[in-house]
């Protein structure tokens, strides 16, 4: 950038007025440099990506506040860079994308390097970590909500299937999950495994790779 | 825009079995599905209106107050001209800080310091309730413990006159049956009432003892070989031309505690009864120990039970009975 990126705050805004709008509606109007609509996405989402962020820091308030404050001006910025793109991720999958990417890189920053491991983020980016390059992680992240979406004209996964995965990913073993269905935890991990083939072909056929370079 | 297709065959050498699909293993699959519940967490918040922050005009985004629970109830109290300076969070949290290091360490003090014993309390003695006796259970210990007498007067003189009254002072060897701060203080014990005859000085002697037998719960365990060895360690004279001992076993708030009830027991037995000519021990009762167990049982409470021995020397009643 050859010049410093604009804030929100250069002009006086009234974000209460655009209340009525969607957050898809704020997102193109941000996008397009409307700095109310960007506060009033500020408005609505900074409450539960600062809980968010406590949640993964154990509450410690000082690097909760300078991650917020580093994610919403990273947004911004990828705002009037035109790196978001509202077509490919919500607005909220890519603060959340800007975010983890942030969070991360805290994590490295302060941690030690032998007990970081690789994360999905590195797959999807290869922007080492920059915030500002979140867009492929949004979008990955933005599929992968759509497999788990329910709503669609053809759902990808069942509904049994989609309990599955979200209960398998918050931590139940097979052989709870098979009694809960009352099915064999053999048949369980088989319709375990099917799902996540699914959701693995749906990506691929998204156009996600390994070597995220070539998007 | 549009987006590169991976050819059919996507796996490498590194990844055979993600042919056709995006290479990731099921960790992480798991992981990017916490990720999008986390987003759609975020996204409810939205929706719900949970986030009421207001973005203030700075150089940065002022952070709201935060929707979320704080770890210390003092930051909902900080007042707001603090909480707009930077670093206000700091000061408080170190303000906390320091006062929870206070109070650890003010309860640690506490907990190391001696426990404040009162010098006005008396000290608890925890009974140990034995076994009722003859089913009376549920009595409460005397305040007053069980006094140890000396020999005390039989009668009048007008009654038993001539009879001498042996008043011996000190108690051959109850006192030390007593025991001292014992925290198992019996709820039961033995009153002995000795009544002998020195034929020879011609003194009649009352001794009312307490002695704890071993088996003092029962007043059947009481042997009578016992019973008479403690009568006669408590006479003033060692050789008794007769002697008739009488115990009492029960609840100690029911026994004798005093001379005068143990005279009042006496009397009640009617020991006058005995030969007056003869001031012999054995009157009208002879030797039979029954008839002065009921006797004397006659006259004390339901609950005691009273055992009886006589001895007479020589086999027989003495000269000076005859």
């Amino acid at each position: 950038m050859s010049s410093p990126p604009a804030t929100p705050s250069s002009q006086p805004s009234n974000p209460e007025r655009r209340e009525g709008e969607t957050l898809v509606q704020l997102a193109a109007a941000a996008a397009k440099g409307d700095r109310q609509a960007f506060e009033a996405i500020h408005r609505r989402l900074s409450g539960g990506l600062y809980r968010l962020f406590m949640d993964r820091t154990n509450g410690r308030v000082e690097i909760v506040e300078d991650l917020c404050q580093r994610t919403w001006l990273a947004v911004w910025e990828s705002l009037q860079a035109g790196r978001y793109d509202p077509s490919r991720s919500a607005m909220t999958t890519f603060v959340y994308a800007v975010g983890y990417k942030l969070w991360l890189q805290q994590l490295r920053t302060f941690s030690r390097p032998e007990t970081l491991v690789p994360d999905v983020a590195d797959r999807s980016d290869a922007s080492d970590g920059d915030p500002h390059d979140a867009a492929g992680l949004a979008e990955l992240l933005q599929n992968v909500r759509e497999c788990l979406n329910a709503s669609g004209p053809e759902p990808l996964l069942t509904e049994e299937e989609r309990g599955i995965v979200r209960a398998s990913a918050a931590g139940a073993s097979d052989r709870d999950l098979a009694r809960q269905l009352n099915i064999a935890a053999s048949t369980l991990n088989a319709r375990k495994q099917s799902a996540f083939q699914k959701i693995r072909r749906y990506l691929a056929k998204k156009g996600h790779r390994t070597d995220s370079t070539e998007r | 825009m549009p987006r590169k297709r991976i050819p059919e065959k996507a796996g490498t050498d590194h990844e055979p079995h993600f042919q056709g699909e995006f290479p990731m293993t099921p960790e992480q699959l798991q992981r990017l599905v916490r990720m999008a519940e986390e987003i759609e967490a975020l996204e409810r918040s939205a929706v719900e209106g949970t986030s009421e922050a207001s973005t203030e005009q700075s150089g940065r985004f002022r952070l709201p107050d935060p929707p979320a629970p704080i770890p210390f109830s003092t930051k909902l109290n900080t007042p707001h001209t603090l909480a707009t300076h930077a670093g206000s969070r700091r000061v408080w949290s170190r303000w906390v800080a320091a006062a929870s290091v206070a109070l650890i360490g003010t309860i640690g003090w506490q907990a190391l310091q001696p426990a404040y014993i009162s010098l006005r309390s008396k000290p608890r003695i925890i009974a140990q309730r034995p076994a009722a006796l003859n089913g009376t259970a549920g009595v409460t210990p005397s305040q007053e413990p069980v006094a140890v007498r000396g020999v005390e007067a039989v009668a009048p003189a007008e009654v038993t006159a001539p009879v001498m009254v042996a008043t011996a002072q000190t108690p051959s060897m109850p006192v030390a049956e007593q025991p001292e701060c014992n925290t198992t203080e019996p709820l039961f014990a033995t009153v002995v009432i000795a009544v002998a005859l020195d034929a020879d000085s011609g003194c009649r002697a009352h001794h009312k003892v307490i002695h704890q037998f071993p088996g003092w719960a029962s007043a059947e365990s009481i042997h009578r070989s016992d019973l008479l060895r403690v009568g006669l360690e408590s006479l003033p004279f060692s050789s008794p031309d007769g002697i008739l001992v009488v115990s009492i076993t029960g609840p100690v708030e029911d026994l004798p505690h005093t001379e005068q009830e143990a005279e009042l027991k006496l009397a009640c037995t009617d020991m006058r009864r005995l030969d007056p000519v003869t001031n012999a021990l054995v009157g009208e009762f002879g030797h039979d120990e029954a008839k002065y167990a009921a006797a004397m049982q006659s006259c004390v409470a339901d609950n005691l039970t009273v055992e009886a021995a006589t001895m007479m020397a020589n086999s027989g009643m003495p000269k000076a009975f005859e």
